[in-house]
Order: C-alpha cells, then sequence, then structure tokens
C-alpha cells in the first residue's frame, strides 16, 4: 500500500515546525469538534474539558494514575511507531498485549521462587515473547505472500480475546478463587517495585527508556534508516538491495515485542493476574499517536502523557459529570481524522506553492 | 449408503440437529460481509481502500436501529442505515479524493470514531434504560424448496438475505460487462488512462465511495436489524475488515465474494451451532469461537497469496505528476 502524501511527509520533514502544525490542527479540531459534539448532547464542553484535566492533573489520585496509565501508550506506541515507519500497520497490539500478559503471568507465577532482580527481567522478557509469537504469524504472511497485516493483525485481535478467555477459565484459572475465574497472581517478588518516595510503579521509566532506544535506533542507526526507506518507497529499498522480507518481519517483531512488555507490565505492575474481561484499550487508540508525534519516539513521550489524561480524566468525569467515558475515543478518533486532513491540506498547499515557484 | 436406508436414518439426530442449524444460519452470517465485500469490491477496483468499512457498518447498524425502532418500521430503519453510510462514504471521498488524505489513516480514524460515537449515542439516546427490542424479521419461504429435510433452511430466510443474494450477479454484471464497470476498473489500473479517455477520476471516485458506503450501511442494518433486533457495543465485531478480507482474496470478483462470504458464514454458523447445541462437549466455546477469524487468515493465505492487486489501489489521483 503506497500513499504519496504521508510518505513523503515522512522523509521530507526537515522543518520540525511545519509539521508541528498538523498536530495541533488535529488536536484543536478535535476538541473543537468534540465540543459541538457535548453540546449538541447536552454537556458543557467547557465544564467537561476543565474537569478531564483537572481530574488528571489536579488530584492525587489523577495525577498518579496518569502516570501509571502513560507506561502502556509509552511503550507501545514507541514500538509501533517503528512498523509504521517501515510502512506497516500493525493493528494488532491488542492481542499481542493479552498474550504477553499471560506469558508474564505465568513466568511471574511459575518462576515465583527466584530473587526479584533475576525474576522481573526474565518475566518482562517473556512478555515481550509473547507479543512476538503473536504478530510472527502476520509477519510471516505479510513477508512471504505479501497478505495484508492489517487485516491479520486484526484477525488475531479476536483469536486472542477468545484465547485468553479460554486460558483464563480454564488451565490458567486460579483453584483457590472460586467466585470468579481468574489466573493465579505472580509471586510477590514479580512485583514491579515503586519509584521511591513515589506509589507510581517503574514501569514509567522502563517505558521512558525504551523510547529514548528507539529515538537512538530510527535516527542514529543503518537499521533504523532502512525502516525508513522501506516505508518511503519498497522499490526503492529493493533497488538499494536491501532485504525486503527481513525488514518487514524485524519491524513488526519490534512492535509486537513492545505490546507484549506493555501487558507483562501491566500484569507485573498493576493488576497481579488476569480476568477474563480484561481486553485493553490500547488497539486503535494508540494508532492517532504515532502520527500526532510525527514518529518521533521523544514526541511520543508529552503525547502519551496526554493520551492518558484523556483516558484517566475521561474516566474520572465520567462519574462527575455523567458523561459515558465513550466521547474519548470520539475524540481520539476525530485527532486522527482531522490529522489525516491536516497533513493533506499542508502538502496541497506545499505543492501550490511549487507550482508558483 | 446401505440399501433400504434414508440419509436420515444412518445420521444422528444431534448430527441432523446441527447440520439443519448449520444450513439455516449459515446465509444469515454470510449476509452482512457480503453486503460489505461487494461494495468493497467496486471501490477496490477503483483504487479506493476503504478500512473505514467497519466504521461504516456500525454507524449505520447504530442509526438504523434508532431510527427503525423511532419510527416502528423497518423500512425506515434499512433507508437511514444505508443513508448513513452513504453520508459516511460522501465524507470520506472528500478526505481522501478532493484532500488527497492518507485512506489508511482516515478509515482506521473513522473506525475508532464509530466504536466511540455509537457507545456513547446509545447512552445519550437511551440512557441506562432497558433498550427497546425490535419484533425479530419474518423469514420469507421459499414455499417448496424450504421443507427439504436439513438444507430447507437455506430457504427460508429473512428478506434482506435473498436481496444481498440478488445483488451478487448484478454487481458482476455492472464491474465485468458493462462500460461503467470497466471505468472503474480503468480507475484502478492507471486513474490518468481513465481521465485521458475522458472519465472525470473525481466524480467516479465519490459516486464509488458513495456507493461502498451504502453497502456497508445496508450491512450495518442488517446487523441490527436482521441479524438480531437491538444493538450492542461494537457489535460489528470485526465485520468490516473481514468484508474487506474476503474482497481480496476473493480477488476482486462479486462471484467469488458470494463464494467466500458463504464459507465465512458457515465458519461462523459452525461455531453458533456448537456453541447452542453444546455439541462436542470436549471443545471449549472460545475455541469454537476463533473459526470465523482463523477462517479469515486461512482463506487469505489459500487464495489471496500472489494475488494481484488494483496498482492505483490506495494511491490519492491527481492530475500534475
Amino acid at each position: 500500500m503506497k500513499s504519496g502524501t504521508l510518505r513523503g511527509a515522512i522523509l521530507s520533514s526537515t522543518s520540525v515546525l511545519r509539521p508541528a502544525l498538523s498536530t495541533v490542527a488535529a488536536i484543536l479540531g478535535a476538541l473543537l469538534a468534540g465540543a459541538i459534539i457535548l453540546t449538541a448532547i447536552g454537556f458543557n464542553p467547557a465544564e467537561v474539558y476543565y474537569t478531564v484535566f483537572h481530574e488528571a492533573w489536579y488530584t492525587e489520585f489523577g495525577i498518579r494514575k496518569t502516570l501509571i496509565e502513560t507506561m502502556p501508550f509509552l511503550t507501545i506506541v514507541s514500538g509501533l511507531l517503528v512498523c509504521f515507519r517501515a510502512g506497516l500497520w500493525n493493528v494488532g497490539v491488542q492481542g499481542q498485549m493479552i498474550i504477553g500478559g499471560l506469558f508474564a503471568n505465568i513466568i511471574g507465577y511459575v518462576l515465583g521462587p527466584l530473587p526479584s532482580p533475576l525474576l522481573i527481567p526474565v518475566m518482562l522478557m517473556a512478555g515481550m515473547l509473547g507479543g512476538i509469537v503473536w504478530v510472527l504469524p502476520s509477519a510471516i504472511m505479510k513477508a512471504r505472500w505479501d497478505l495484508n497485516e492489517i487485516v491479520t493483525t486484526l484477525m488475531m485481535n479476536f483469536i486472542a480475546i477468545d484465547l485468553e478467555l479460554y486460558l483464563v477459565k480454564g488451565p490458567l484459572r486460579d483453584p483457590k478463587i472460586s467466585t470468579h475465574p481468574m489466573t493465579t497472581p505472580v509471586a510477590p517478588t514479580a512485583e514491579l517495585p515503586n519509584i521511591p518516595g513515589t506509589e507510581v510503579h517503574i514501569g514509567i521509566i522502563i517505558a521512558l527508556a525504551l523510547s529514548f532506544v528507539i529515538y537512538l535506533l530510527m535516527s542514529r542507526t543503518t537499521l533504523g534508516y532502512q525502516f525508513r526507506v522501506l516505508g518511503y518507497n519498497i522499490n526503492a529499498a529493493r533497488y538499494a538491495g536491501l532485504s525486503i522480507s527481513r525488514l518487514i518481519i524485524l519491524s513488526l517483531l519490534v512492535s509486537g515485542a513492545t505490546a507484549g512488555l506493555a501487558g507483562a507490565v501491566q500484569v507485573a505492575g498493576v493488576m497481579r493476574n488476569i480476568d477474563p474481561e480484561w481486553v485493553p484499550f490500547y488497539g486503535f487508540e494508540a494508532v492517532p499517536l504515532v502520527f500526532l508525534a510525527n514518529f518521533n519516539a521523544l514526541a511520543v513521550i508529552p503525547f502519551s502523557f496526554l493520551f492518558s489524561s484523556f483516558l484517566v480524566g475521561g474516566d474520572l468525569m465520567h462519574r462527575a459529570v455523567g458523561l459515558p467515558i465513550f466521547f474519548i475515543d470520539v475524540l481520539l478518533g476525530l485527532m486522527l481524522l482531522f490529522f489525516g486532513a491536516a497533513e493533506a491540506v499542508r502538502h496541497l498547499e506545499l505543492r501550490w506553492r511549487k507550482v508558483r515557484g | 449408503m446401505e440399501e433400504g436406508k434414508g440419509l436420515s436414518e444412518l445420521l444422528d439426530p444431534i448430527i441432523i440437529m446441527f447440520l439443519t442449524f448449520l444450513f439455516g444460519s449459515m446465509l444469515r452470517s454470510a449476509t452482512p460481509i457480503l453486503l460489505t465485500a461487494l461494495g468493497e469490491t467496486y471501490g477496490e477496483s477503483a483504487g479506493v481502500l476503504n478500512l473505514g468499512a467497519e466504521g461504516m457498518m456500525l454507524t449505520a447498524a447504530f442509526a438504523a436501529f434508532v431510527a427503525g425502532v423511532t419510527a416502528n418500521s423497518v423500512l425506515i430503519g434499512v433507508l437511514v442505515g444505508v443513508g448513513t453510510g452513504m453520508l459516511i462514504g460522501l465524507i470520506v471521498a472528500f478526505l481522501v479524493v478532493t484532500l488527497r488524505a492518507d485512506q489508511i489513516v482516515v478509515g482506521v480514524g473513522f473506525d475508532v470514531a464509530a466504536v466511540g460515537s455509537t457507545s456513547l449515542g446509545l447512552r445519550v439516546v437511551y440512557g441506562t434504560a432497558q433498550l427497546p427490542l425490535l419484533p425479530p424479521r419474518e423469514a420469507v419461504n421459499v414455499a417448496p424448496l424450504s421443507s427439504i429435510p436439513i438444507i430447507g433452511g437455506l430457504f427460508n430466510q429473512p428478506a434482506l438475505v435473498y436481496v444481498a443474494i440478488l445483488l451478487t450477479p448484478i454487481f458482476y454484471y455492472g464491474l465485468y460487462r458493462t462500460r461503467f464497470g470497466l471505468k472503474v476498473r480503468t480507475l484502478g489500473e492507471n486513474p490518468m488512462v481513465a481521465d485521458t479517455a475522458g472519465v472525470n477520476v473525481f466524480l467516479f471516485r465519490y459516486m464509488i465511495l458513495v456507493l461502498v458506503g451504502a453497502m456497508a450501511g445496508l450491512a450495518g442494518a442488517y446487523l441490527s436489524l436482521y441479524q438480531v433486533s437491538f444493538f450492542r457495543d461494537n457489535m460489528t465485531q470485526g465485520r468490516g475488515f473481514i468484508a474487506i478480507a474476503v474482497t481480496m482474496f476473493a480477488r476482486w470478483n462479486p462471484v467469488n465474494v458470494f463464494v467466500a462470504s458463504l464459507l465465512y458464514g458457515g465458519a461462523e454458523s459452525l461455531a453458533g451451532g456448537v456453541q447452542a447445541l453444546g455439541f462436542l462437549r470436549t471443545v471449549p466455546n472460545e475455541v469454537v469461537l476463533m473459526l470465523p477469524y482463523i477462517f479469515t487468515i486461512a482463506g487469505l493465505v489459500a487464495l489471496a497469496r500472489r494475488a494481484r492487486i488494483p496498482p492505483a489501489l490506495a494511491r490519492p489521483y491527481r492530475r500534475e505528476l
């Protein structure tokens, strides 16, 4: 799938400021359209937006939760921007996160007797492996047969949800909890410690480190450059003698691994065990972030915090104002639409200038 | 088969029940996929990849349900569903044809917005009250055929199912036997050639996207008004994407789309049948529920490998190079 406008933007973004215009337009456009929708359904937009950010930032509970929820966004999007930049759309984050969480849950329980400094890294790696296992079929199908990865990764989400239900109700069910099917919790040694002096677990530090590594990968290494060439023009990549299959598989595996890691951190840092109802929110919802951050891993940091604020503030706002949290999904979808439109307009305008000399 | 024994005597009654259920429901399960995929076939043939199919179906399912209940008329519900799909098709066309926005970004954007806005809308319209229920659609049976044992259910379907089946040859004829279809396919092959030959590329792609929207809208209306008689959060459950997969492994041929949708319908009914009858107790329900999705991937692997994709697919058209 080629798309001139977007791919053009990927390599030609020499100026930092101009692409940022699309991001600003997308966020403002979505908030404005959201305000119109809110007014139409009888809510006061100023009150809703104020409550969302007030709850997310100015209450102790809110800010703690916002920081904790920044982790999955940041972790997932760091990986997604690698494959998106290579022109591959992994929309199966949800499934990869579930499988990563399940792998981590099993390891965190089975290897419980190990000391924390050994157990935690092993458990997190198991989560990454889970994510890799779940994205691998799609990666191979794309590399070998050029089968659309959007369709296959999405189908894998549904399969993961059913597999999770089966495992949690069946083989992985904790026999000691009789009221509700749940997996056996990870051992206390597997729980992620808090950052000293806070009640925020270290997942956020892992995520920040990851986004820095991805930033270096994409901007300072040959591999990162090869991913960009592939995303810009597959024929150019082929002509340059790059191994297309290898790059397709690698970029998808990176995104699968980070999704699996996010699942593992959620299990070890927040949930301890898995409920059959656990269907992570961050599937499609992480997609807009990659674009808003203009494929820059460091720019992902503030946007992940912003999205986390929407999510946490939205949830708390729901209790305070009575507006269903689904409004947040509407906002995120609108952001993507406005971003697409703004980017297109920016290119039309650039083209027009070129024509005019 | 043994001498003197009918087929029905040879089979276990449970298996007969199971097969009867399977044949009765496979067309019903196939219909939303078929409708959406027929539209997508035209869209992709014309070089437009509409990844927003899922969002179109979901929004239309919601709009059709609300309109159908409010007007107490299924026909009005269906019309509103189709209209909703057409309206979204028009907006998508403005974004991807006129503004030349990235088709994948726009499609995914609509899908995310649709999940949110329909679930939000459901609560705004009905609050926390019990959802109104429509009486289920009555099946129209094709008299002598519907009484055949086991497969009779194939001929005892809600009206819209027959409509979908009848649309298949029409869509095939339109795409492969008319000048109109030739123009559509040229748009996907090389829009510049079409433009040179006097086809208005922009107008045509607008028209095609409205058609794509109408079909996804009809499919959405079918989901909430025919397949069940209510609206549920995210009730499309990936069907829009399955329809896109079906379009691909049917290689943009409406007749193949029909066959592929039917096979998908079989997989979905198999899952439903195993659940409903508690058949094969050894296989857990959750594993059976994976079937339609596994089927879709398997279909892609078996049939869409090395498929020749319309060269202009997902590329915006501009006259100047």
